[in-house]
């Protein structure tokens, strides 16, 4: 999981720091020091969570929220109990009073990924119910920073899964989207697209050719020179999907 | 603490100086803090607190309020009619509208009455602003001669 923290004191947020650093799942990927800073980092980073000061110089925590069009998951931090009401209404995940107590930071974590597992479930069951997966005929958005395309799915030849990000490559592009690899590839038609290891989905419309390769496993050169390694599990579905 | 009704004074100062000793370890950078005592103001007495009131006022609704941060300046001199006159100069502005959260505004209050209570005519409590970027709070505390039941 991959947390800002946003608090204007820096010892508030080295505390912080030094607790979640027991926990591996968590990855401090950014701070900021008030509301501009985080509306700023967030659209920049987008963490899955904020660890989040209520208050601060000239705009509070619950300014922020309000400010932003896509809220993460928030998680308050404050040495006051009154504005506890309030967060309830916003939807916070937790609400942990300074001095942070570990055990209760650690609830809250317990909390945090209860909730993304949900959220990743009920995401990937709402595209199975959906009905049709996506063909190569089938266009998607494509957002990274300032540009944005609608790409035609014949035309990507590569997904390749980088941290919580998936790499579109496509013409002379790869942009970013923030999804995991596992919730792509379900999404996905397996007749037109295979998914070759643990960080790559190919389009098989775009393979020139196969080479066998160690362990058992394949190397798929694609069209204008990309070459995937297949791994050994998946080579053996490959072989067994794609036979006579 | 007890209830006396007035303190040395540097009872009064050593209580402030701790505070933003404290605050100081806090805010960092975003604090600096600026002490000019005149060496008569420690002949005088203060109501316990007054002055911590007013300097945690100072840190509450003007350092804490500023991104950059900004000064608590505390200036102790003693007039020609012998009176203490405090000033507490900070960082920020007072708007009008400020104590209408439920938060603020008894500190002034307290502050106020106390004086009137103590001295009746012969205290006086300010605040105000000074240019756009800082509070003056000041009071002005008569020689403490007697004492009081």
């Amino acid at each position: 999981m991959r947390a800002l923290i946003i608090d204007d004191e820096r010892l508030a947020r080295k505390e912080l720091i030094n607790l979640l650093s027991q926990h591996e799942d968590v990855e401090v990927i950014g701070e900021a020091v008030n509301v501009d800073d985080a509306k700023d980092k967030i659209e920049k980073l987008n963490p899955d969570v904020i660890f989040l000061d209520i208050q601060m110089p000239e705009k509070t925590g619950f300014d922020l929220l309000e400010e932003l069009d896509h809220v993460p998951h928030v998680i308050f931090t404050t040495a006051y109990d009154e504005y506890a009401l309030k967060a309830f209404q916003v939807n916070a995940l937790d609400y942990l009073l300074k001095p942070i107590q570990p055990e209760r930071l650690a609830d809250a974590l317990k909390r945090l990924q209860t909730k993304i597992q949900d959220q990743q479930r009920e995401e990937s069951q709402e595209s199975i119910s959906n009905g049709h997966k996506l063909t190569l005929q089938d266009q998607v958005f494509v957002k990274d920073g300032d540009r944005c395309w609608f790409v035609k799915l014949v035309n990507v030849r590569l997904f390749e899964s980088d941290g919580n990000y998936i790499k579109v490559y496509f013409d002379n592009f790869k942009p970013m989207i923030h999804k995991s690899l596992n919730a792509l590839d379900e999404r996905l038609d397996e007749k037109s697209f295979f998914r070759a290891s643990r960080k790559h989905i190919i389009n098989l419309s775009w393979v020139e050719s196969i080479e066998p390769w160690f362990n058992g496993g394949l190397v798929v050169t694609l069209k204008g020179g990309d070459r995937i390694e297949v791994s050994r599990r998946q080579a053996a579905r490959f072989k067994d999907m794609m036979s006579l | 603490m007890d209830n006396k009704t007035l303190i040395d004074f540097q009872d009064e100062f050593n209580t402030v100086k701790d505070y933003l000793n404290l605050e100081k370890i806090r805010f960092e950078e975003r604090l600096e803090v600026r002490f000019d005592v005149e060496e008569k103001a420690y002949r005088y007495k203060l109501p316990p607190m007054m002055l911590q009131t007013i300097v945690e006022n100072a840190i509450k609704h003007g350092i804490s309020n500023l991104i950059k941060g900004g000064i608590v300046d505390l200036k102790c001199a003693v007039g020609d009619d012998e009176k203490l006159c405090i000033f507490v100069k900070n960082s920020g502005q007072l708007k009008p509208n400020s104590n209408k959260k439920k938060s603020e505004g008894h500190g002034i209050n307290n502050t106020v009455q106390r004086l009137k209570l103590i001295y009746g005519n012969n205290a006086s409590f300010k605040i105000y602003n000074s240019g756009s970027e800082f509070v003056i709070t000041e009071i002005k505390i008569p020689k403490q001669t007697l004492t009081l039941e």
